[in-house]
């Protein structure tokens, strides 16, 4: 299956334009017709469709990633299937065999499958770094963050934990679409950095 | 027992309480009882009673005399611990309003205030703090706001704008840059200070509250 809208996310100054345009880059490729879209409080040097941060609220860091579901982004224009991927990714083959559209569908980390995992530890076996939707079918994501955002962004070191925890539905993505390169070498379409691409280096960026 | 001693007592069988019920509720929230502990923990301690002995001595007859001083609205209450130390300096007929959007702080702060009659009026409500107090903007003769990190900067000078021309104003923020849901934090007191612009500033000082960060303080009307 094939998405409407390839989205991406960059906030702050961890990531730059480059990230996005070299991700646009590789996924081009494989979906050329998808309209690709940036939300970002910096849109310079970006090649893509850019659509600026939510003024209010205001959020930091990964939290922004939870407003791709507000229905804001609905009334801006986003329809159809939607695909999200973290900026530290590396798009090496054709992910399309692994991509479904069936509720929120995101990343299960196989690496963790045997990790003991206290229950107030709030720890998850999922990742939010490639998420699949239809857009304004999960707007209820954003509103329940909303409702109360600040106790959740001290109870919850991210999103995925979030998700779970409170318990929104989910699905996962079949394994095989990811090979975590800090863990144990699989096979994969995608590479996943999980946040350490700085330390590692990136030949082609 | 002291004021503080009943309001720990109250904690620790606010956290208790939490811990019996997820033995047998599988949807008790665990990190509730954490929540609790840091809103009475040392540095939240150092920082509320800071603002209760510095504001009190501008809480006079004459700095009210526009209106006597009937009803407070602190802002973003949490589970009420500023309310209760302000209490002990405060006549008991005056109105405390302690506003927070987490349905929850309602339920702990009564526990944290049982026992105790002084804080009959100390009330909770659930609801967004600047939606409550933009309802009834003219009520109140003191606002405190002790979160301002948390508040969008267009939302606080709005709030300023709504409020009656004398009402005073007592609002720390920080310099704690790395939370995630801090949005509003400054790099100084004199920086913070002028995000309000403040038609009069009456008192502004900083504290150094844990090796993390300073703790700013304004007030003024």
């Amino acid at each position: 299956m094939t998405p409407d809208n390839i989205i991406f996310v960059k906030h702050g100054d961890k990531y730059n334009a480059g990230h996005v345009n070299r991700l646009h880059k590789q996924l081009k490729e494989y979906f050329p017709n998808a309209d690709y879209l940036c939300y970002t409080d910096d849109p310079v040097g970006v090649n893509i469709v850019c659509m600026p941060v939510f003024t209010k609220p205001t959020l930091r860091f990964w939290w922004n990633k939870l407003a791709m579901f507000s229905e804001d982004f609905t009334v801006a224009g986003v329809v159809g299937k939607c695909l999200f991927f973290d900026l530290d990714m590396d798009i090496k083959e054709d992910p399309s065999s692994f991509l479904k559209w069936d509720g929120l569908t995101i990343l299960k980390d196989y690496w963790k499958d045997d990790l003991y995992m206290a229950p107030h530890a709030y720890d998850v076996h999922i990742n939010s770094s490639v998420i699949t939707w239809t857009a304004g079918e999960q707007t209820h994501i954003w509103d329940h963050f909303m409702s109360n955002k600040d106790y959740f962004m001290r109870k919850y070191k991210g999103i995925d934990r979030f998700l779970v925890h409170e318990g929104l539905e989910f699905n996962t993505f079949d394994h095989g679409l990811v090979n975590s390169v800090a863990n144990e070498f699989r096979n994969a379409p995608i590479d996943m950095y999980n946040g350490m691409k700085y330390e590692l280096p990136r030949n082609n960026l | 027992m002291s004021y503080l001693e009943t309001i720990y007592k109250n904690a620790l069988n606010a956290c208790e309480d939490i811990y019996r019920e997820s033995q047998y509720n599988k949807d008790v929230d665990l990190y509730r009882s954490y929540d609790i502990m840091n809103s009475v923990n040392e540095t939240q301690l150092k920082s509320k009673q800071w603002l209760v002995d510095t504001l009190v001595p501008f809480l006079t007859d004459e700095q009210f005399e526009w209106c006597p001083l009937q009803d407070i609205i602190i802002l973003g209450g949490w589970y009420g611990m500023n309310g209760m130390l302000l209490r002990q300096k405060i006549d008991n007929d005056i109105n405390i309003w302690n506003v927070d959007t987490d349905q929850w702080c309602e339920h702990y702060t009564n526990m944290l205030q049982d026992g105790n009659d002084d804080y009959k009026n100390n009330h909770s409500i659930t609801d967004d703090a600047l939606d409550y107090f933009f309802t009834r903007a003219d009520a109140y003769q003191l606002i405190i706001n002790t979160s301002c990190e948390h508040m969008e900067p267009d939302d606080i000078r709005l709030m300023l704008g709504a409020k009656t021309r004398e009402t005073m104003i007592c609002f720390q923020s920080n310099n704690y840059h790395s939370i995630q849901s801090h949005i509003n934090t400054h790099n100084s007191l004199d920086e913070f200070v002028e995000s309000l612009d403040l038609a009069g500033v009456l008192w502004k000082g900083e504290k150094k509250v844990n090796e993390e960060c300073d703790r700013y303080m304004v007030i003024g009307v």
